[in-house]
């Protein structure tokens, strides 16, 4: 199974670094994803890392992305020799970065970062009860949105013929309540 | 003809990146001017380039700023000659910048950058089919809206005298529906 893959194209937490947080997870993660981080972990040793927990319908509005460096891990003891960023995920318990989904940012975002199928869908929403943005065919009201703008590729180096790029959507944050 | 002057004071655009871009449009456009940035275009050779377009009404929420250097062509042959900021407007077909307005920005504005007659008016508007902020009597709503903050003045070097300022607002961007 592929895991989704992110690019951040041009987003404000390049710039502002309270928009970036490190986090913590009871759940497996992937990049793309959104989360809530209403809370800082209670756990001793983890002062600095918030709890993140997926996005419930009071809190849909401030959800955070996870956008963690894609060094897989194969056979559950290295690190760094699989090349490919779609075999990575963030297993539960593992602290990872999340940015501030601000209105403006640009985000490319592999096929796979995404609940159901893109069809003739326009935009991806956060919804109550799951991390994975959810296309739909219009922005929803009193939720983080984003807009497909352009359908791009990921190029990665795997050394397959005619394979070695994958489907990715360039995707807008909408301000709140735009539609 | 006078063509609007603006002096960005403090904007979340000087810090933050992704609240930059580079725009095309079909439109003569004069800084100051608002539009809507909802698509790249899809020209060759325009890949990094915005579609501005005029605000339309269900897109007055999230509008940019145009901002372009004030280097004015002369007989369609020279840039640079002529020192006046006000005689400097963008093209149809020409590039040029625009920066995504924030809440709590200020920006200095010609009056020749605004629609109507400020008059005791104490805000500016976005409004649909509008390119530039309009002012008004109160905050609209559910649109991209200017307070009134103080009359000030752009200094510029012509050689008159007597006539070397020409009156400005100094403007401050509100939250969506604030009033």
């Amino acid at each position: 199974m592929a895991y989704s893959v992110i690019q951040p194209v041009a987003i404000a937490a390049t710039n502002v670094d309270s928009y970036n947080r490190s986090c913590i997870s009871a759940s497996i993660l992937e990049n793309g994803w959104f989360v809530d981080l209403l809370t800082k972990s209670s756990t001793s040793g983890e002062a600095e890392l918030w709890t993140a927990t997926a996005p419930a319908t009071a809190n849909l509005k401030g959800c955070w992305m996870v956008y963690d460096p894609e060094v897989v891990m194969t056979a559950d003891k290295y690190r760094g020799i699989d090349p490919d960023p779609r075999n990575y995920r963030i297993p539960a318990a593992q602290t990872f970065s999340a940015f501030k989904l601000v209105e403006g940012d640009l985000i490319l975002m592999s096929a796979d970062a995404f609940d159901g199928v893109i069809g003739v869908n326009t935009h991806a929403n956060a919804t109550d009860g799951t991390f994975i943005p959810t296309w739909g065919a219009a922005q929803s009201d009193d939720a983080i949105s984003l807009k497909k703008i352009a359908t791009e590729y990921f190029s990665i180096g795997t050394g397959a013929m005619d394979t070695q790029r994958f489907t990715a959507y360039l995707m807008e944050v909408m301000p709140m309540e735009y539609a | 003809m006078a063509y609007g002057v603006i002096n960005p004071v403090a904007t979340a655009a000087t810090t933050i990146d992704s609240y930059n871009r580079s725009c095309i449009s079909a439109s003569a456009m004069e800084n100051g001017s608002v539009v809507d940035l909802l698509t790249k275009s899809s020209t060759s050779g325009e890949a990094e380039l915005w579609t501005a377009t005029v605000p339309a009404t269900a897109n007055l929420k999230g509008l940019w700023m145009v901002y372009d250097p004030e280097v004015v062509w002369t007989a369609d042959k020279y840039r640079g000659l002529d020192p006046d900021v006000r005689n400097y407007s963008i093209a149809i077909g020409t590039t040029f910048s625009a920066f995504k307005l924030i809440e709590g920005d200020l920006i200095l504005m010609s009056a020749d950058a605004f629609t109507a007659v400020k008059s005791t008016n104490g805000f500016a508007n976005g409004t649909n089919g509008q390119s530039q902020m309009v002012w008004g009597a109160t905050q609209s709503n559910d649109t991209i809206s200017m307070r009134y903050m103080a009359t000030e003045y752009f200094s510029i070097g012509t050689g008159a005298m007597d006539t070397q300022r020409f009156t400005a607002y100094l403007m401050e961007v509100l939250p969506i529906n604030y009033a």
